[in-house]
């Protein structure tokens, strides 16, 4: 390991290796350490004959109230 | 900040196109119904309908964005913060999130360096980490990717991270929902950049201080223009972006107001809401139309919009670019892909919840790809009528029988409806040339009057020729996807490589049979009609020298020397741009290794660097192979290695 230590402050055509922490318990240093958390997936209820026609029945009854999906604005819209 | 309400824009907007559609239906119609009904007149009549709805939907958008822009300001979208005098400074962490996949390693860091030079002038740094995320596959992308982040970390002030997956589930959306399971809990916000995205330093800081003053604000949105190529092709393309663009982005900024949509790339998105609501599914069934979802983009606008979030475009930000493919062959490959993607959201159209703005990007997706063989088909099915016609005189007659001699003509008709696909396809360009007029900063930055006019006509022209060969091939993917025939996840070819002549061939061949056969035909059975033809056969006749000579930097720069598609990022106008020119020289200076692998095994630094990077990497199952890592960190049986010795 302490070989590896010294080849860390070494110059390269590419840049000098340097702040490298090679050993296992020491910081990472090509990514920050992780903070896990879930993504979970989503439910997308898709195209079925039965789901297009309800869909099509709700968006003509939205139509009417709601034209486009557009509302108002909202006083949670302003910041 | 408060959104305004654009119901009655969007009924505006519905209610021109839908009266632009009846209009030139109805015209058709009283020619078609001459001589009675038939199958193939109402099919003709029903394919003529789709297709003008589609293409005046898209000149509408064009034809209110410019009158927007030419009646300042607009009022489209989220007004533009100013930049504090003491600097940007926010209480919200950033990530800027680059996912990668065997790119160009030089071209890739050029342009990373040139964002992070931005960020330095924009006094922003402090806002921003920034994470590569690579997906490659091979070595040597991966190690060279290695060792050029490590130059560039000991370049650049703000923090840079570089995290190699040798998982590629879920392709660039499991590469961004990696990140976000690993690391997203530590941000507020990510900008997602593509290997070929280019952002100024101001409209990052812009993105930050508009999320932190909307917080109902999911996703903001910002155009890219595109830059940075020099085949005669992608110059087109890069002018028609310039020059037309503005207008179609600002029309399309105003009508979505917060249902605006994701394209990819290019935007700010807020990591709590995305991470709670944009986990994507596989769809039910096998691809191409099952599966994992390709196009996940327009998808994760919807989920984000149907759980309550807003989505906002702001193309008045700017300081937005990208690449756009070197050649048309390139672009026809990145069309492939795209094809298939939205051809799966066939399947999502009427998914519950989704709200009707959403609904319409979904479909307006799929419909620019499936309006090529809804063309293709208009064309045979018009062929066919006229030939089952051939017999009837030019003329109709009033009444049912033809005992007074009084001809119709219908030469008015189809003067008038060729008048209206005309201005509906050709339209929004003289509409984007005009408002750029009225701009003199930002027509000197386009050449002049002159050189613009020239520009468009010309463009144009091009663009007609374009058309039938890019249908074409539209149709032959639909036609393949739809038979069930999936794509593969290759690398971007970005390079301006020339296309070498079998390749053109071997692609654009069929195109050109396809012509050659449709002018026999035409010329056999329809001869009347043989002129009506012609233009549409050119191009694809043509394809082959017309994509040679596209694909051409050489053409390129000879009409950038007849100051034939300038664009500001080529007349020095946009740092950023000056500023990558500047870097991609140095990056072509490097001698990277020929042998990157070798080079790990020779050279101590780069052995060290790698090995770092494969113990941070603790779920890479390589870094699981403790024989690799003690092979790589054992002098000895190193030095026993063949490719040690330089074999």
């Amino acid at each position: 390991m302490n070989s590896q230590r010294r080849q860390f402050s070494m110059q390269s055509p590419y840049g000098r290796v340097t702040k490298l922490s090679a050993s296992a318990g020491e910081p990472c240093f090509g990514v920050p350490p992780r903070r896990p958390s879930a993504m979970p997936d989503q439910v997308i209820a898709i195209w079925t004959p039965f789901r297009a026609v309800e869909t099509f029945v709700r968006m003509i009854a939205g139509f009417a109230t709601s034209p486009f999906g557009v509302r108002r604005a909202r006083a949670d819209d302003s910041a | 900040m408060t959104p305004r309400s654009v119901t009655f824009e969007r009924w505006l907007y519905f209610g021109l196109v839908v009266s632009t559609t009846t209009t030139a239906s109805a015209r058709f119609w009283s020619i078609l119904r001459v001589d009675g009904f038939s199958w193939l007149k109402l099919a003709l009549f029903a394919l003529f309908a789709v297709l003008v709805f589609w293409i005046a939907a898209s000149f509408w958008i064009s034809a209110l964005g410019a009158y927007l822009r030419w009646r300042k300001p607009s009022g489209a979208g989220l007004p533009v913060p100013e930049e504090p005098e003491n600097g940007w400074s926010s209480p919200s962490r950033t990530a800027i999130v680059v996912p990668i996949h065997n790119e160009d390693v030089g071209a890739l860091y050029a342009r990373l360096e040139a964002i992070c030079d931005s960020l330095e002038d924009a006094r922003a740094t402090s806002l921003f980490d920034l994470f590569i995320l690579s997906d490659s596959t091979t070595p040597d992308h991966w190690i060279l990717e290695e060792l050029a982040w490590q130059r560039l970390r000991e370049r650049v002030s703000l923090p840079l991270y570089y995290r190699h997956r040798m998982d590629n589930s879920g392709r660039k959306s499991g590469n961004i929902r990696d990140f976000c399971e690993n690391w997203g809990a530590a941000y507020d916000y990510m900008v997602v950049l593509d290997a070929d995205s280019l952002m100024t330093g101001q409209t990052l800081a812009r993105l930050v201080a508009l999320m932190d003053a909307n917080p109902r604000a999911a996703l903001i949105q910002v155009p890219p223009a595109l830059v940075g190529r020099h085949s005669l092709f992608a110059r087109m393309q890069q002018f028609a972006s310039s020059v037309y663009g503005p207008a179609c982005w600002e029309g399309l900024a105003f009508l979505q107001g917060p249902d605006s949509n994701y394209w990819g790339h290019n935007a700010i998105i807020r990591v709590a809401p995305f991470m709670q609501h944009c986990g994507l599914p596989a769809l039910p069934g096998r691809a191409p139309l099952g599966g994992e979802i390709l196009s996940h983009d327009f998808v994760e606008a919807a989920l984000l919009r149907r759980a309550g979030w807003s989505v906002w475009m702001a193309p008045q930000l700017g300081g937005s670019f990208e690449e756009p493919p070197p050649t048309l062959l390139q672009y026809l490959k990145r069309d492939r892909r795209w094809c298939e993607g939205n051809l799966q959201h066939m399947r999502l159209i009427f998914a519950r919840g989704f709200r009707m703005p959403n609904r319409v990007h979904l479909a307006f997706g799929v419909m620019s790809y499936l309006a090529a063989p809804l063309w293709l088909a208009l064309l045979i099915v018009a062929g066919f009528e006229t030939f089952r016609e051939r017999r009837f005189a030019p003329v109709a007659y009033n009444g049912i029988y033809p005992v007074l001699a009084s001809p119709i003509s219908h030469q008015l008709e189809f003067a008038v409806l060729v008048l209206i696909a005309t201005l509906l396809l050709f339209g929004p360009k003289f509409l984007g040339l005009l408002e750029l007029w009225r701009d003199p900063e930002r027509l000197r930055a386009h050449g002049g009057r002159l050189s613009t006019l020239s520009s468009v006509l010309l463009e144009s022209l091009y663009s007609t020729l374009l058309a039938p060969i890019v249908m074409l091939s539209h149709a032959s993917f639909v036609l393949s996807i739809l038979t069930g025939h999936s794509t593969v996840w290759g690398a971007q070819q970005r390079s301006e490589r020339r296309v070498p002549l079998l390749e053109n061939i071997r692609t654009f061949l069929p195109h050109t049979m396809a012509a050659i056969a449709g002018l026999a035909a035409a010329d056999h059975f329809i001869p009347a009609c043989i002129w009506w033809i012609v233009p549409l056969a050119a191009g694809p006749l043509l394809s082959i020298p017309l994509a040679l000579l596209a694909s051409s930097a050489g053409a390129g720069r000879l009409a950038r020397r007849w100051q034939l598609f300038l664009i500001p990022a080529e007349t020095g106008n946009v740092p950023i741009v000056r500023a990558l020119g500047e870097r991609m020289r140095e990056h072509q200076q490097i001698r990277w290794p020929a042998d990157p692998v070798k080079t790990v095994l020779r050279d101590p630094v780069a052995r060290a660097l790698h090995l770092g990077l494969l113990r941070d990497s603790q779920e890479a199952p390589l870094a699981r192979q403790p024989g690799w890592m003690s092979f790589l960190a054992d002098e000895a049986a190193l030095s026993q290695h063949p490719l040690r010795e330089g074999q």
